[in-house]
Formats: C-alpha cells, sequence, structure tokens
C-alpha cells in the first residue's frame, strides 16, 4: 500500500495524539479479550464440578439434566429395557461444609464433601470407578452389604480430622450433624483441591440429605452387541424432557446464568470502552482532517486521488488500531491472569475448587480483533470520505462561502430529520425502537451541534463576560466565529460524558435498585439461612428446625423457602422456589412488576405461580399464560399469576410456586431459608440467642437480622462500586485525552491569530483567560448535551439489559449526573491549562509568520 | 509547440446580486520552453485562471486544452493523473507535509503514482541535488528556511518530469533576496530544462524574468508585454 509510509509519518509527527488514540483501544480490547479469555476457564470450572466421575466405561448414566433426584425405583425400569445388562444406583451430590470446619492434615481448607450413596450388593465390577469398591484401602475395609450408618474417606481427610477406623465422623445433613462410623481409608487423596469425597451406603445418603427413596443417578452397562442407539431411544420414550442418558453435567446450568449476567455487564463495559475510542478516533480524525486540509489540497493537486487520500487516512486509523489491538490482547492477557488471581481464592472457597488459566481461545481472538480494527476503521471511516472530497483548491485557498453553506443545509436537514425519527423511536414504548431510537439522537446532536453553538454562545456569553471580564467576550466570539469546531471539541466531550453517566446509570440501576429491592423485599425482622447465594448443593434444613423456632418465646411468626434448580429442555437453568403464598405475603412478599397480591392467593390453588422478571423476558411469559414444568413424573402445566421480583433470584429465572407442589413434583422437602418476625416487646437479645441456638445444630446455618444484612450486602455492592468506578475512570481518561487534544488544535491553528491578538497588545495573561473560557464554554456546552444523552443512554442500557434478559427497573444516576458535571468542569479546565501556556508563550513574529 | 491553450475562458461565482465574474472570456496560449507572469491587482481573476489551467477548477464557460487535450471531457481521475503526469505545481505556502522530511516530501507525487519508494527516493534526490539542498534531504519542513522550502516544493514539482510548471504567487512568503533566488532557479529550469513555466504574481522583479507578461483586470487580460518591454 503506497499510502503506508504517509500514514505512520503523520502517526509519528503527532506522537501524543496517536499514543492517546490509542490508548482508548487499548483499554476496550483489553477488556474484551481478558475476558473471552476468562470465559472458558469459567465454564470449564462447571463442568469439572459435576463431571469429575464420568469418567469410566460405563455405558449409560441415567440423571435429571438439573442433577436433580428421582425414583429409587426406576432402576428397575432401566434395567428391564432390551440390552441393558446390568445397572446400579447413585447418589452423587456434593455438599457445602460450613466454613473452617473441616481441613486436611496439611492444613488446607475443605469447602465441600461430595458425598456419594452407593449400592453395596451390587457386585458388577464396571462401576467400581465411581463406586469405591475397586479403590486402594489404606486400612479397614471397603463398604459391604448389610452396612448401616458407614462411611469410607480418603486417608488425608480423616489424618486432618484426627481420626481412624472405627472412629465416628460427622458430617452435615438436612436433619442437622449426623453421626457415621468410619469402616475404611482410601489411599488415594480426595479428587480435588477443597473438596473430598465420603462413601456410604445409599439409605444412609437418603437420610443424611432427607431423601427418601430418591437416587440421583442410575449407571447401566450395555450386553455384548446391544444397540446403544435403540437402547437411548428406549429412555428417551421412557423418561422424556428433563433427563439425561451420557455423562453428568447436570447442575452447571444456574451457575452459568449467573456468569452470563456478569459476562453481559463486563462486555457491555469492552464494547463501550471501544465505542468511546470509536468516538474519540472519529473526532481526532475529523479535527486532523480539518487541520490537514491544505496538506490534503496539495496532494489532491499533485496527483493523488479521492480513494489514494481515502486510503491514507484509513491506513492511518488501521495502523492505530492494529497497534491498540496487539497492545491491548498483550495487556488481555495480564487482565485475564489478574483477574484470575483476584477470583481464585473466591471461587475456591465457593466451588471447592480453584479457577483454572485464562484460555485465548479463537473465539477470544476473532472478537477482539473484530471489534478492535472494526470499531476504530469504521469510526475514521467518515472522516476518510470527508478528506477525499477535499478539493485540490484547499491548497490554494479556504473553501468559498458557496460549499460551505450547502454543507450547512444538508447538515441541518439530515440532522433535523434524524431528530424527529430519534425520538419518535425514543417515545415508541418499544425496546428495540428505543435503543434504535437513542443512537439516532445522539448522531442528530452531533450533526446538529454547530447549529446550536451560537444560540448557546448567545445563553451563555453573558456569564462569561461577568466571570472573564473582556477575554470572556473574545473567547465567546471565537467560539461562535468557528460553529463547526467548537462543536467537535463540545461533542467530544459530549459523547465521554454520555458513555460515562449511561453505564453510571445502568450500574446504579443494578446496585442501588437492588439494594432498594432489599430493603422492600426483606420485610422479615430476621432471615435464618445458610447462605445467601443457595444452590443445589444447599443441604438445607429439615422441617424440624422450622418447628424448634416456632416454639422460641418471642418469634410471632416465620414463613420458609424451598428451591431447586433445574433446568428445562434447551438447558436453561431455571429456580423454583416454593413459598407457602400467604405466610410469604405476610412476612416477606414480592415486588410486583405486573399483576398484584391477589397472586398469593391464588397460588394456593397449586397451580397457579408467579414468574420473575429475569424468567418472564427470556421466555416472553405474561399473565395468564401457561408454562409447562418438568417435574419427577412428568410434565406440569402451571398458569402465571403474576410477575414479581426478589432480591436474591432477580438475577435467574425463577418460578414460585405453592411449597406443596414443590414437594409432590420435585420431592424437595427442605427448607433453605426461614424468615421470622419478632412479637412486640419480645426480649430481642434472648431471642436472638436462641435462634442462633437452633441454628447451630444445622450445618451452616445461621441467623441474621434485616439491618445487617442490608448491611452486609450494602458493603458487597459498596465493594462492586469500586471496582465499577476505577473502570469508569479508566474511561474517562480517553475522554479527557479527546478534548485536550481539541482544544490544542484550536490554538494550533489560530496561532497566526493569536500572534495579531498579542501584536495589537493582548498581553500573555489575556491570551491564557480567552484560552480557559473557550474551554470553559465548550465545556458547559458538552456538559449539557452531555448529560442530556447520557441520562437517555443509562435507560436505554438498563432496557438493554432486560432485553438480554433481567428485568431491572430503572434509577436515576443522580449522582452520576453530579459527577460528570463535576468531572466535565474538571476535565475542561484541565484540558484547557497546556493549550493555554503555550497559546500565551508564543512569540509574537513566530505567530504571525506561523503556516 | 502549444502546452496551454485555453478560449473564450469564463468562470462565474455565485448567483444575482452576488454574482462575481472571476474570468470573463479569457483566451490565451503558452508554449513549450516558454516562462509566462500573469500579473494584475488582487481579485483580477489571475488566480482562478491558474485553477482551470490545472484542472483544479472547472470553467463556466470555453475551454482548456494541455498539450492539445481538452479537458473539459475528463473526470475527476483523468484530470487526477494529468496533473500528476504532466503539470507541476508550485504553491505560496509551500505546503510541505510537515511530518515528512525534504526527501520523502519530494518523492511524493511519484510515491502517489505507484513507482517503488527506493526509484522515487533516488530520483528524488537527484532533484534535491539539483536545486542544491541535497544537504537537507532528512530535514522536515520546519528545519529548513523560508529558500530551502521554496527549493523543496520546487523539487517536488519537477520530480515527475512534468512540461508546465504553474506557480500561485510563489514568492509570496519570501524576503527579497530569497525571491530573487527563486526567480533566477524559474528561469533555468525554462532554460535547462526546457519547461513551460505560468506563473501569477504580484511582483514585478520576479515577473522581469518571464518571457511574457500578461496583464489581467477584472477577469480579463488587458495588456500583454514581451520581456523586452514589447507589447505582444
Amino acid at each position: 500500500m503506497r499510502v503506508l509510509p504517509l500514514a505512520w509519518s503523520y502517526i509519528k509527527g503527532r506522537p501524543i495524539r496517536s499514543i492517546m488514540t490509542v490508548f482508548s483501544i487499548v483499554i476496550g480490547v483489553m477488556m474484551m479479550f481478558g475476558l473471552n479469555g476468562m470465559a472458558p476457564a469459567f465454564k470449564e470450572m462447571f463442568i469439572s464440578s459435576t463431571q469429575s466421575m464420568a469418567l469410566s466405561e460405563v455405558d449409560l448414566y441415567v440423571t435429571r439434566r438439573d442433577g436433580g433426584f428421582f425414583r429409587g425405583e426406576y432402576e428397575d425400569n432401566i434395567a428391564s429395557v432390551a440390552g441393558v445388562e446390568s445397572t446400579a444406583s447413585l447418589i452423587a451430590r456434593t455438599v457445602a461444609a460450613p466454613p473452617d470446619h473441616y481441613t486436611t492434615a496439611d492444613g488446607r481448607p475443605i469447602n465441600t464433601i461430595q458425598v456419594f450413596g452407593v449400592d453395596t450388593a451390587n457386585t458388577d465390577e464396571t462401576f467400581n470407578i465411581v463406586t469405591a469398591a475397586g479403590r486402594r484401602l489404606a486400612a479397614g475395609r471397603l463398604l459391604q452389604p448389610g452396612d448401616g450408618q458407614v462411611v469410607l474417606l480418603s486417608e488425608i481427610f480423616a489424618q486432618g480430622l484426627g481420626i481412624g477406623v472405627g472412629d465416628t465422623v460427622r458430617l452435615p445433613g438436612a436433619g442437622g450433624w449426623m453421626n457415621f462410623q468410619v469402616v475404611g481409608l482410601l489411599a488415594d487423596p480426595g479428587i480435588m483441591l477443597g473438596t473430598q469425597q465420603v462413601f456410604m451406603p445409599i439409605p444412609a445418603a437418603q437420610d443424611l440429605l432427607n431423601i427418601p427413596n430418591r437416587v440421583n443417578t442410575v449407571m447401566g452397562r450395555f450386553a455384548e452387541g446391544a444397540d446403544a442407539v435403540a437402547i437411548e431411544a428406549a429412555m428417551e420414550s421412557m423418561f422424556g424432557r428433563g433427563y439425561e442418558f451420557t455423562p453428568l453435567e447436570g447442575g452447571q446450568d444456574i451457575w452459568a446464568a449467573l456468569m452470563e449476567f456478569a459476562n453481559v455487564i463486563f462486555s457491555m463495559f469492552g464494547l463501550l470502552a471501544l465505542a468511546m475510542a470509536g468516538m474519540i478516533m472519529f473526532n481526532t480524525f475529523r479535527t486532523s482532517v480539518v487541520e490537514r486540509k491544505r496538506d490534503i489540497g496539495m496532494l489532491r493537486a499533485v496527483g493523488a486521488r479521492r480513494r489514494t487520500v481515502m486510503r491514507a487516512i484509513l491506513a492511518e486509523g488501521l495502523i492505530l488500531a492494529v497497534l491498540g489491538t496487539v497492545v491491548g490482547m498483550l495487556l488481555g492477557v495480564g487482565f485475564g491472569y489478574g483477574a484470575k488471581n483476584a477470583l481464585s481464592a473466591a471461587f475456591e472457597n465457593f466451588m471447592g475448587r480453584p479457577l483454572g488459566n485464562p484460555q485465548f481461545t479463537v473465539m477470544a481472538f476473532s472478537v477482539s480483533i473484530a471489534f478492535g480494527l472494526g470499531i476504530p476503521l469504521l469510526s475514521v471511516l467518515v472522516p476518510a470520505r470527508g478528506a477525499s472530497t477535499i478539493t485540490p483548491l484547499e491548497a490554494m485557498r479556504p473553501a468559498t462561502v458557496e460549499q460551505e453553506a450547502a454543507l450547512k443545509r444538508s447538515r441541518l436537514i439530515i440532522g433535523f430529520i434524524l431528530l424527529v425519527l430519534g425520538l419518535a423511536g425514543l417515545l415508541s414504548g418499544i425496546f428495540p425502537l428505543m435503543a434504535f431510537g437513542s443512537i439516532l439522537f445522539l448522531i442528530a446532536l452531533g450533526l446538529l451541534g454547530p447549529m446550536l453553538i451560537g444560540p448557546i454562545t448567545k445563553t451563555f456569553s453573558r456569564m462569561l463576560n461577568l466571570v472573564f471580564g473582556q477575554e470572556g467576550g473574545i473567547a465567546a466570539s471565537n467560539i461562535a466565529r468557528q460553529p463547526r469546531r467548537a462543536s467537535i471539541t463540545a461533542s467530544s466531550l459530549m459523547v465521554g460524558l454520555a458513555i460515562l453517566i449511561g453505564l453510571g446509570g445502568m450500574l446504579a440501576s443494578t446496585y442501588g435498585g437492588a439494594l432498594r429491592f432489599l430493603e422492600a423485599n426483606f420485610r422479615s425482622d430476621y432471615i435464618m439461612m445458610s447462605n445467601l447465594v443457595v444452590t443445589n448443593d444447599t443441604v438445607g434444613a429439615g422441617p424440624d428446625l422450622a418447628e424448634t423456632v416456632k416454639r422460641i418465646r418471642g418469634v410471632k411468626e416465620l414463613t420458609n423457602l424451598r428451591q431447586i434448580d433445574v433446568t428445562d429442555q434447551n438447558g436453561i437453568g431455571i429456580r423454583l422456589v416454593g413459598i407457602e403464598p400467604l405466610g410469604f405475603e405476610k412476612i416477606s412478599g414480592l415486588s410486583f412488576l405486573e399483576g398484584d397480591n391477589s397472586a398469593y392467593a391464588e397460588m394456593q390453588s397449586g397451580n397457579t405461580v408467579i414468574v420473575n422478571g429475569r424468567f418472564a423476558s427470556q421466555f416472553g411469559t405474561q399473565i395468564g399464560d401457561t408454562i409447562t414444568l418438568d417435574g419427577d413424573h412428568g410434565p406440569v402445566a402451571v398458569v402465571v399469576a403474576a410477575i414479581g421480583l426478589d432480591y436474591i433470584n432477580m438475577k435467574l429465572p425463577t418460578v414460585y410456586l405453592e411449597q406443596t407442589a414443590l414437594t409432590r413434583e420435585y420431592g424437595v422437602r427442605n427448607d433453605v431459608f426461614l424468615m421470622i418476625n419478632h412479637e412486640d416487646g419480645a426480649d430481642l437479645e434472648q431471642m436472638e440467642e436462641d435462634l442462633q441456638a437452633a441454628a447451630g445444630a444445622y450445618p451452616g446455618f445461621g441467623i441474621i437480622s434485616r439491618q445487617q444484612l442490608w448491611e452486609s450486602q450494602k458493603q458487597l455492592t459498596d465493594g462492586a462500586t469500586v471496582g465499577v468506578n476505577i473502570m469508569l475512570s479508566l474511561l474517562a481518561a480517553p475522554a479527557l485525552i479527546g478534548l485536550a487534544n481539541a482544544l490544542g488544535i484550536n490554538v494550533i491553528e489560530r496561532t497566526r491569530e493569536i500572534g495579531m491578538l498579542r501584536a495589537v497588545g493582548a498581553k500573555r495573561r489575556q491570551i491564557r483567560r480567552m484560552v480557559i473560557a473557550e474551554s470553559f464554554l465548550l465545556c458547559l456546552m458538552g456538559i449539557a448535551l452531555g448529560v442530556i444523552a447520557g441520562i437517555m443512554l443509562s435507560f436505554v442500557m438498563t432496557g438493554v439489559l432486560e432485553f438480554a434478559g433481567m428485568r431491572i427497573p430503572y434509577d436515576f444516576p443522580g449522582v452520576g449526573v453530579l459527577t460528570a458535571i463535576a468531572a466535565g468542569l474538571i476535565c475542561g479546565i484541565l484540558a484547557a491549562l497546556i493549550p493555554a501556556r503555550r497559546a500565551s508563550d508564543l512569540e509574537i513574529v513566530a505567530a504571525l509568520a506561523y503556516e | 509547440m502549444r502546452i496551454v491553450e485555453t478560449e473564450n475562458l469564463t468562470r462565474i461565482f455565485g448567483s444575482g446580486e452576488a454574482q462575481v465574474n472571476a474570468l470573463d472570456g479569457v483566451s490565451l496560449h503558452v508554449d513549450t520552453g516558454e516562462f509566462v507572469a500573469v500579473m494584475g491587482p488582487s481579485g483580477c481573476g489571475k488566480s482562478t485562471l491558474l485553477h482551470m489551467i490545472g484542472g483544479l477548477d472547472r470553467p463556466t464557460d470555453g475551454l482548456v486544452k494541455i498539450e492539445g487535450k481538452d479537458l473539459s471531457s475528463m473526470d475527476d481521475d483523468d484530470l487526477t493523473d494529468l496533473r500528476r503526469q504532466h503539470i507541476g505545481f508550485i504553491f505560496q505556502f509551500f505546503n510541505l507535509i510537515p511530518t515528512l522530511d525534504a526527501l520523502d516530501n519530494t518523492a511524493l507525487p511519484l510515491v502517489l503514482g505507484g513507482t517503488k519508494p527506493a526509484d522515487a527516493q533516488s530520483r528524488a534526490a537527484e532533484w534535491l541535488e539539483k536545486l542544491e539542498v541535497a544537504d537537507r534531504s532528512t530535514h522536515r519542513p520546519e528545519e529548513l528556511s523560508g529558500g530551502q522550502r521554496q527549493r523543496v516544493a520546487i523539487a517536488r514539482s519537477l520530480v515527475t518530469e512534468p512540461t508546465l510548471i504553474l506557480a500561485d504567487e510563489p514568492t509570496g512568503n519570501l524576503d527579497s533576496k530569497a525571491a530573487q533566488e527563486f526567480a533566477t532557479l524559474l528561469r533555468e529550469i525554462v532554460d535547462r530544462w526546457e519547461r513551460s513555466i505560468l506563473l501569477v504574481t504580484h511582483d514585478p522583479r520576479i515577473s522581469s524574468f518571464a518571457d511574457r507578461i500578461i496583464h489581467m483586470e477584472d477577469g480579463q487580460i488587458t495588456q500583454e508585454t514581451n520581456n523586452n518591454g514589447k507589447e505582444g
């Protein structure tokens, strides 16, 4: 490409501007690449946490897609299928261990325990690898038929507990702690850091988990020459949807849904960072085309074709984009590893596994390269086209009046049309049209900007006179005289602020809204629970705990929540929450998006449910719709009575159904939350003590007051807000750069004029004040437009979240707006300092001779 | 041979009361190896005339021929190619690219035309040598004096070996010594390398180096004189 050397020379010739522009691309690509690199590690962890036993030569695993339990009798049905020679039932369930309760002999924490309930009567060696029957013993014996409350565990686990064969071990269960006798120690250690396997007979496991007569896996071995396809078809017709016949993968879907939420937010960040980079490039190139008009005119005069000029500008954009993308990807690797190190400890605690290293897949590369090069190149396209229309006459004389007027008219017409269309879209109330409308609105503001400059200048010039005296007047007239350049400068700030406010607003809605929910939602005085993040791994508490709590003096009323995570036939994770509708209404309650409290009464019938906002937007559900859930016994059709939200489950598609229905259809009989109100005038201190004692009998359970919960969540969101603010300031830096850039160019281009002002008697101080006054006025314009555009954008982005399946009420970004105004003014003054100094330091003669 | 020929060249800007007849039926010619200066007061249309001849702007009426080729039938790309191959420009403000050194600035028209960078540079170096600024070839425009910049601009206009050089007030930004040197240089270009030059200027000391001087007023040619003072 013959224009490359020219493009490169321009980049080298303006090092600071080039570096700033590249920096803005780097941030966007870094986030995008780093996050994409982390995605496979997250995914792998979720899969590995559920798949670790699917390694053997077992031909068939029958599981519910969500890893849930089903009736033990199903094994007989499977055994009766032609071609299946042998079967074995199994319980495989990860149970969260109370924090700091267990450690290995070398002091490492054990956060989860994998409870295996095995069929001790089964002698088929195929299943040995899963059932521990083939494992090497360090001491004692393996499990055998007729065993009761006995357990096998690893030697390393036993050492940590300080016990041996013949001793008892306490394990966390639905009925509280349960004692098991250790009959043997396995020589090999647990499979993964932070987790330990324990093996016990099926009835013992059912007892521990309070799941009478249920298992969650049936394994099968096929006869020689059996038709695997026919067997699978037979299984399909026997079990229908909701079941899987391949290795275990269930249970990861809820985590996947949570990760997806985080991913949407972070991807949006990366994308907006790049959009910002795009705007900065657009402005930088637009200004530099204006600045180089004469150069370009000369190129055209000495024989460069229109497309050659366009290519030269595009080449410049491409070089910057390539640099930004490469550096961004390199930093993205660091970002990925940094995120891994920061998150790994938390995940190890939570999931019982450390997070793997980031993996930069073809996908990560292609997405980052496509956006990293694509967005900047698209942004440069318009200025490049503009450059190609510069006539060779520009090298000789400024553009004729005729041309400028024509340009103004066409801008006005297009801008006005876009404004009308944009407003129509925004007011349409239909989300895709609103999103599109907001983009049109932003473009219209950019196009109409120069026309707004005159009136705005007039409005502010009196104030400017007041603050900056005579220089303010000159500054205002400078701006009014060059409306297009002024609007370029103001719009670079506008876009920066719009994005800051937009993102801030979206996050304020997510976090602030979440806290407001919490307040409105958790109306009970106390909550008894094992952990806010409840998964299928949470064993919960049997009904005895609620009974015990009810009897505590001072407790006025309580309601319990049960839940299970399932997947629909498309593999989408759904949370089912079982409530006692009337008790729940009285003590806690949902925030309704559609419908009202009458839904609780309707739920009593058992076939009416409430869904949450996330569920409604994911599946397009409306009140009155019938949805089908996959119960143990087959499909269950239920009618949606309302759409509501609760704090804990707002990020997951959730269905609230009557509790006995949940028990009937899914066999869930353990409570994960108890919400408790106290009597007026109760001895709270004593009551809390009693509640704590009751909770203490159940592994991991504790009691938290409404106030404590709110404070702990506030702390969490505050922590998240700090992180978000750091990222926002990373985004703000390029906006500042864009503004400084544009102001700097203003001074350079007016060098001769400044020389003239100095020649006719302006003092250095006056020149400095003039430039700062100009910047101040431009900032006011940028802020005014940016705040309007930003509020709109934040509204739309909150809507984007809904479109992505998370319905969140809009929270006005009040603090964000004030911060943005302050940031805008500070940016304006900071950005003006260097150009103002440069202008006032100009030597008069040199400035007058400046070309 | 007629390098430039215009017939009844007219250029009107604006319309109605704001209408300006920048050129009003101008017919002239420039021959091979001829140095022609166009003089006249500001706004007489001399620069507009230069733009029409250079294919930078299109006439409202009339004809421009370069080496016998009618410009009115050419599209933008044809005009661009014609400029690159047959015409060299020298501007008042030199118009050197500030980020390129003297050598690369000189080589620019060749590079734009697709000549290999190494060839382009060696030809550019020859012209910088001929114009006695070879020692400044690695310097950027800001590091050059006004006279040196103008020499680099001339080297750039000659590097494609054009038959016609168009110069628009080329001495407007030079002191009188540099302007004098520059005029001598233009004379040499015509005499030594047989180029034709059409120069627009205010400066009678420069026009005195021309073979022929065309005087314009209000968009029309009012007088033509040969350099020996005779009216043409």
